[in-house]
Order: C-alpha cells, then sequence, then structure tokens
C-alpha cells in the first residue's frame, strides 16, 4: 500500500502543478466580461443609455454613432437577458445616476433559454453573478478544470502569447472572438466584428445555425424568463428608467430557416409585455436595408453594418426621446 | 453519482482509504461498501433506495427459507416470490406505462376507446441491473448451485456493490458474493491494473462517447433535414457513443472494483471487430447475454430440438432482450434484427465458428477475416439504427434517407469541425483497441515495460486528451436502462 500511495503522490507532482500554475492564470487573466463591466463602471457617472444582448447587440450596437445619449453597450456573447438583468441591477447598486434609457435585446432565442452554457462560469469569475442555483464551488476550486476547461484554458493562455510575442501593449489585453480586430479598443463597451466569414453564408449553415436555437415544444423555460423579464421591466421603470425592446438585423436568407412557430411565438410574447408596460418594441430582424454586405455571418453585423444599424437606432431613440424625455 | 463526476473523484478516494484502514475486519470491510454503496446511489435519488434494500431483504429471506425447505412446491414458490418481487418492480417502474398505452392503441384499434392515464413514473437508475443480479442469486440458491449466505451485510454488499449497481457488470452471486465472504488483500499489481482500466474506460466515455453523442443526437433529432451520408455518419457516432458509453462505464466499474480487490465479470470483449453476429453477441454485454442464456434460453431448451423450437428460442431471447433495454418497440424491432442476423448461423450450425480472437497473433486481420468484421459491423450499425430511434417509423424513414442518392454527396451537420476531430479521435481509439484486442482492456499490457517517466507520459497524455477532447458531460446512455 505504501508503495501505491508513494507512486500516486509521484505521478500527482506534475499535474498537480500545472493545474497550480494555470489557476493562478486564469484567476488574474483580463476577460471581455470584466473589461466591459469595468468600463462601465468608470464611466458611470456619463451613461445615459445602457445596451444589453447577446453576441447580436454585441456587435451591432457601436454607442459611439449614437449623438444625443452617452450610450454604453454591456451586452456580451451569448449573455441571456437573466445575466442582462442582474448585471444591470449590480451596476446600478454601484451608481449610474444618469441613466435614462436601457435598451434590451429580444432575439429568435432570448425567450427560448436562459443559459449561456459554460460562459455561465465565466459571468461568475468576472461579475459574481451565479447562474440560478449553481454554488461554483469546484469552480471555485479550480477554474482550469471546471471553469473555462483545459481546453479554452489553453487555447486562452496560447493566443496570450502570441498576441504579446507579437504586438506587446498595442492590442487589447484579453481574449475576443474570431473577426474581431485586437487592434481596436473598447471603446464604450463596443468591439465590432472586421469583414465577412463567407463560409458562414450556406445553406447548410443557415439550417444547423437555426437548428442550435430551435426551441423544443416542452420548453418550461419561457415563461420563466418571461416572468423574470418582466421583473427587470418592472425593477427599472420603478427606477425611472425606460426599458425599450429591440431586435437586431438578421441576413434575409438565414431568415427564411428560422422556425416561424417560434418566431411567432417570441413576437406574441413580446407583444404581450410591450402592450402591458406600455413600452417600445422595434424589431429590425427583416429590415430590408441590410444588405449582404453588412453581415459577418448570417445573423450578427459587421463594423460597416452596425455603423448603419447603429444610426437608425441612433434616429430612434431621438425621437423617441422626444414624446418621452428623461424622467426628473 | 457520475463516475466522470468531481463528487465521484472525492467519493472514491475516501472510501477507498477508511476500507483499507479496515482490512483486518472483512465485516467492517463490507459494512462500508453497503454504507457507500447506498450514499453512492442515494446521490441520485435518495427515495428508491428503499427498492434496493427491499429487494436485498426479500432475496436475503428467500435464500434462507430455501436452505431450510426440501419439499420441492414451497421451493418452487419461494423461487416464485423473488420473481414477482423484482420483476414486479421493474414491470412497474419500467413497463407499466408502455404496456397501458399499448392496450389503448389495441382497442382502440378493435373500436373500444378505453380512458386511462399515464402515471408520472420515475424510472429507478439500474433497477433493470440489480433485479436481475438479485434474481441470479435466488436462483442459483434454487438451482443447489450455490450456498445461501447467512452473512445478510455481505449479501446487502452483493445486491449493492456501488461500483457495478446501475449499470452493471451484472454479476453472478456464484462469482461475487463469496469474494464478500472471504478476507481481502491489497495487491499493488491489482490496483495499479484497476487505475489503468479506469482510466482507459473515462477516455472511452468522455472522450468517445460524450463527443459522438453530441452529432449523433444533432444528426437524429434532425434526420428528416439530412442527406444520406449525414445520416450514415450519424448512425456511426452513435454506434461508438454507445460502445464507448457502455464499455467505458463497465472498465470504470471493473477497475474500480479491483481497488478494493475485487475481480468482476469481463463485459465486453471488442465486439466490433466480431467477424459474425454470434460472436458479436459472445463479445457485447456479456453479463446479460450470459445472464439470459443461462436463466432463460437454456431452460427454453437452447439451440436442442426441433428447428421450430431453435427458431421460437432465439425470437424469445432476442426480443427479451431487446425489451430488458426499454420499454419502446424500437428496442423490439432492435432485438427481432439480431434474431434475423443470428438464426442463419445457428440453423447452419456456424454460430460457434469464431470462438477465438480475430488475428490471433497476428498485427493484420486477413482480407476475409477483414471482410467478416467490415460485414458484421455493417448489420451492427442498421440495428443500432432502431435502438437510437424514438419510434419504429422514425428509424424506417431513417434508413431509408440513408440508403437514397444522397448518400453520395457531402456530409453536412452543425461544427462539422468537430465532428472531424471526433471522427480522428475515433479511428485512434479503434486502432489502439486492435492492438489490445487480446487483452482484458486494450491498454491493459500497453507500456507495462516501459520506463516510469515513459509510463507516466502515456497516463499524462490520456488524462490530457480526457481533458483536452472531452466532450460535454452526458449520462450514461444505460442508467436509462
Amino acid at each position: 500500500m505504501k508503495k501505491f500511495v508513494k507512486n500516486i503522490i509521484l505521478f500527482a507532482i506534475l499535474p498537480l502543478f500545472v493545474v497550480v500554475a494555470f489557476d493562478i492564470y486564469l484567476r488574474t487573466n483580463n476577460s471581455l466580461y470584466t473589461e466591459k463591466y469595468d468600463g462601465l463602471l468608470q464611466q458611470k457617472e456619463l451613461v445615459e443609455v445602457l445596451i444589453l444582448g447577446n453576441s447580436h447587440a454585441t456587435y451591432a450596437v457601436d454607442p459611439t454613432q449614437f449623438s444625443d445619449h452617452y450610450a454604453y453597450n454591456l451586452a456580451n456573447v451569448s449573455q441571456r437577458i437573466y445575466f442582462d438583468k442582474r448585471l444591470t441591477q449590480k451596476a446600478l447598486q454601484e451608481g449610474l445616476p444618469n441613466l435614462n434609457y436601457v435598451l434590451i435585446s429580444v432575439d429568435y432565442h432570448s425567450l427560448a433559454s436562459s443559459s449561456q452554457g459554460i460562459r455561465n462560469v465565466w459571468s461568475y469569475y468576472a461579475n459574481g453573478i451565479k447562474y440560478k442555483e449553481q454554488n461554483y464551488l469546484k469552480e471555485t476550486i479550480s477554474p482550469l478544470i471546471w471553469g473555462y476547461t483545459p481546453k479554452v484554458a489553453i487555447s486562452l493562455l496560447k493566443k496570450d502569447v502570441v498576441r504579446s510575442i507579437k504586438y506587446g501593449k498595442e492590442v487589447v489585453s484579453f481574449d475576443v472572438e474570431h473577426g474581431v480586430n485586437i487592434h481596436d479598443p473598447l471603446t464604450k463597451g463596443y468591439m465590432g466584428l472586421e469583414g465577412q466569414d463567407e463560409v458562414r453564408f450556406t445553406e447548410a449553415e443557415y439550417k444547423s445555425r437555426a437548428a442550435i436555437f430551435l426551441e423544443k415544444d416542452d420548453n418550461k423555460e419561457r415563461a420563466e424568463i418571461i416572468a423574470d423579464l418582466s421583473e427587470f421591466i418592472e425593477y427599472l421603470i420603478d427606477r425611472d428608467i425606460q426599458p425599450i425592446l429591440f431586435s437586431t438585423p438578421t441576413f434575409h436568407e438565414y431568415n427564411n430557416y428560422l422556425n416561424q412557430d417560434q418566431v411567432n411565438r417570441n413576437i406574441s410574447d413580446i407583444n404581450k409585455l410591450t402592450d402591458f408596460y406600455e413600452l417600445s418594441y422595434w424589431r429590425f430582424n427583416e429590415d430590408e436595408r441590410f444588405l449582404k454586405d453588412d453581415f459577418y455571418n448570417q445573423d450578427h453585423l459587421n463594423k460597416k453594418g452596425a455603423e448603419k444599424f447603429s444610426k437608425i437606432l441612433n434616429e430612434k431613440l431621438n425621437n423617441y426621446s422626444v414624446n418621452n424625455p428623461p424622467k426628473p | 453519482m457520475l463516475f466522470n463526476s468531481l463528487d465521484f473523484a472525492i467519493f472514491l478516494p475516501i472510501v477507498f482509504a477508511i476500507y483499507w484502514l479496515l482490512k483486518r475486519n472483512t465485516q467492517n470491510q463490507n459494512l462500508l461498501i453497503v454504507a457507500a454503496s447506498y450514499l453512492f446511489y442515494g446521490w441520485w435519488d435518495w427515495r428508491f433506495l428503499s427498492l434496493i434494500v427491499f429487494s436485498t431483504l426479500v432475496d436475503y429471506t428467500v435464500g434462507q427459507q430455501l436452505r431450510k425447505q426440501t419439499n420441492a412446491n414451497k421451493r418452487k414458490a419461494l423461487l416464485w416470490v423473488s420473481i414477482l418481487v423484482n420483476l414486479g418492480f421493474l414491470g412497474f417502474f419500467k413497463y407499466f406505462n408502455f404496456f397501458q398505452e399499448n392496450f389503448v392503441e389495441a382497442f382502440s384499434f378493435l373500436g373500444q376507446n378505453i380512458q386511462a392515464n399515464s402515471l408520472n413514473i420515475i424510472l429507478p437508475v439500474g433497477i433493470s441491473f440489480y433485479t436481475f443480479q438479485t434474481m441470479s442469486y435466488t436462483i442459483d440458491v434454487y438451482r443447489r448451485k450455490l450456498e445461501p449466505t447467512p452473512n445478510f451485510i455481505a449479501f446487502a454488499a452483493f445486491v449493492s456493490f456501488f461500483p457495478q449497481l446501475v449499470a452493471g457488470p451484472i454479476e453472478r452471486a456464484t462469482n461475487l458474493l463469496p469474494q464478500f465472504l472471504a478476507k481481502r488483500s491489497f495487491h499493488y499489481a491489482t490496483a495499479v491494473d484497476g487505475l489503468r482500466q479506469i482510466l482507459w474506460g473515462l477516455f472511452k466515455k468522455v472522450v468517445i462517447a460524450d463527443n459522438c453523442a453530441e452529432f449523433a443526437n444533432q444528426i437524429f433529432n434532425n434526420s428528416d433535414d439530412m442527406n444520406g451520408s449525414t445520416l450514415l455518419l450519424g448512425a456511426l457516432f452513435f454506434t461508438f457513443q454507445i460502445y464507448g458509453d457502455f464499455s467505458g462505464y463497465s472498465d470504470i466499474a471493473i477497475g474500480t472494483s479491483r481497488l478494493f480487490g475485487f475481480s468482476l465479470r469481463r463485459n465486453f470483449a471488442f465486439p466490433y471487430f466480431a467477424r459474425d453476429i454470434a460472436e458479436f453477441w459472445r463479445r457485447w454485454h456479456i453479463s446479460l447475454s450470459t445472464w439470459f442464456r443461462d436463466y432463460l434460453y437454456i431452460p427454453l431448451g437452447g439451440s436442442r430440438g426441433s428447428t421450430a423450437m431453435k427458431i421460437r428460442n432465439t425470437f424469445i431471447i432476442f426480443i427479451v432482450s431487446g425489451f430488458w433495454h426499454g420499454a419502446n418497440w424500437t428496442f423490439i424491432a432492435w432485438g427481432i434484427l439480431h434474431a434475423f442476423y443470428f438464426l442463419p448461423l445457428l440453423l447452419t450450425n456456424k454460430n460457434r465458428k469464431n470462438l477465438g480472437n480475430v488475428a490471433g497473433g497476428r498485427r493484420l486481420p486477413s482480407v476475409r477475416e477483414l471482410f467478416s468484421i467490415g460485414t458484421t459491423f455493417g448489420i451492427t450499425v442498421i440495428a443500432w439504427i432502431f435502438f437510437r430511434a424514438e419510434s419504429i417509423s422514425h428509424a424506417i424513414s431513417y434508413i431509408t434517407g440513408m440508403f437514397s442518392s444522397s448518400m453520395l454527396q457531402i456530409p453536412s451537420f452543425y461544427n462539422m469541425r468537430n465532428g472531424l476531430i471526433t471522427i480522428i479521435l475515433t479511428i485512434i481509439f479503434m486502432l489502439v483497441e486492435w492492438v489490445g484486442r487480446e487483452d482484458e482492456y486494450a491498454i491493459e499490457r500497453i507500456g507495462l515495460g516501459w520506463s516510469r517517466p515513459v509510463r507516466f507520459t502515456m497516463y499524462y497524455v490520456i488524462i490530457i486528451a480526457i481533458f483536452w477532447f472531452g466532450g460535454k458531460q452526458q449520462e450514461f446512455i444505460y442508467f436509462q436502462f
């Protein structure tokens, strides 16, 4: 038995060292989540408009295009309404004295699921927001094994090393998705996608992409998500902040592959909310002003499209604010 | 508690340490196993522990009564008590809704509309496994093949032994129970071998099965929209998913048992290298197929008697085997299909043609062997489609879609890059399996003669692969059976 225990310890030394080293690296690593949230807090006195949502809004809304209001994009990749709500509540507790409008992105799958998958825990590391009943014990013990997972952690390290060797401090210090220019600074929470990922514009890709977000008929979460969103809307209204629902443009060929029942169910549920709370819902999904050139892939705008969309959104908000001025 | 979870990673070393601290007292070790096994099972749902306890009490009592009883009729009655209790549990939890729905449908077909509400019954994890294990004890005692044990703790440990409680191998009392009654001693080589088998089992489950599952689910769930070649790929993904999942579980179970000084039956012997379907069944889920052979097929007359009897017995055993997997016509169809595969071999007395290992002593198979392996594998894949499909009509439309002209098109599904990585990993995995096909498990002897640093490197590579390529955690398929 002694030999067995001794050999087990001997065997474990190297992996243990690697795990500890990686965990230290990951605990001190910047992420888009921390950068976005910290950026918001740094500008908290100025922010009048907050943009929320998942990657669609992350890449579609460029706050620098907003002329009459100081806007900040707090949307993030895969970020669900569940996290939009809690992030905003947290930020409001830390003070956003001039926040007047919150633009909440609700699209094809926003009401279908509240989990952002593996990114739930990333959000937790950055902002301390827990997903439902998760206690994150093991994720706290080792971010390498149970948080980021070794695959992601090694990829983060690899990108980090390559970035610093190649560019030093000229580029952003956190990981971004493929398509984002790392030379761009994060401005008002925004970094856009450059060019186009041509391979995403095929029938098979449209089908597959649409299938991922297809909601199951027996989804019991929808009611829960709508209730959560309602609570969020009430929370904002109580604080004299005006919520506005919106959805970003998606490529017209891709739209044909979305499940129409789900699309209609979304519209119906959103309309119920907007009727009840007397809110605006700006739906741009099928907006014909957006052409293939404006898209990075089937459902994300590129920088060009984002500029166009943000200007439209800005105009719409300016008009809206004339009739619905900020409450004193 | 899942084998591939943090809970188990903490649970196992604790139980292991306490267990060997108690090495001087076998009874205390057994008591610890019972407590640990109940905790292991209760982690999933403690309410269903009562079923295991009740089943244990019934079979222990029946065993004790069978020892005293000499009257043949009374002995038979006692045996039936055990069978009815065990199959009663199984029938209620697993098959109640199936029979009810089919009765309602059958009557409505005859013009009689019957109103019946389905019950919201949760299927207790592992019920099909432990009920069969306890029944084997009673039947063997009844047949006087086994002396009933008066040691209740040892018997409870035999029924609930946590490594194989929820998904087998289904142990025979004649093999496992005496091990609980004997003194166990720690052997370094056995424990290390156990750890190696656990490692390999985890690789099969986490790398092969969980990755294949992602694509098998995607393709089977959207089969109407997929072309033939994608459907073929989906069927192959499922074929390797179920093998990696179930044989991986068995490896972890057997390896874990070895850490505690127990030797469990082999459950898989490289079935996808089988040269005919009879050999496949000697290599796939061995503990279940031999259970059915010993307690059902042979009592029915086996392969003796008239041709009609042979055909009847073959269909019975395969249909029951299919039905054991779940209350769905798809499993029955899977069983029937295998019966059709098996019958020609049985009727021409070729069912015991391939008893040894394929390409024994050689590196590569002959062309003839390769053809036989390919054919057997191919028909097995077709049968798995029935096993995985939601319904018979789904299976048929899947197969029809697969064998359409679109089979020549390029496969297309979401995340093809990862799909390709999964295919490469599966090919590497099968190559390792081929190399180790004459051993108990693929890496049993690989690296044993290497120096420690090289051997450790091999383990590190497997561990890194598990974390690096590990798919999304999925529950073991056989938990639902």
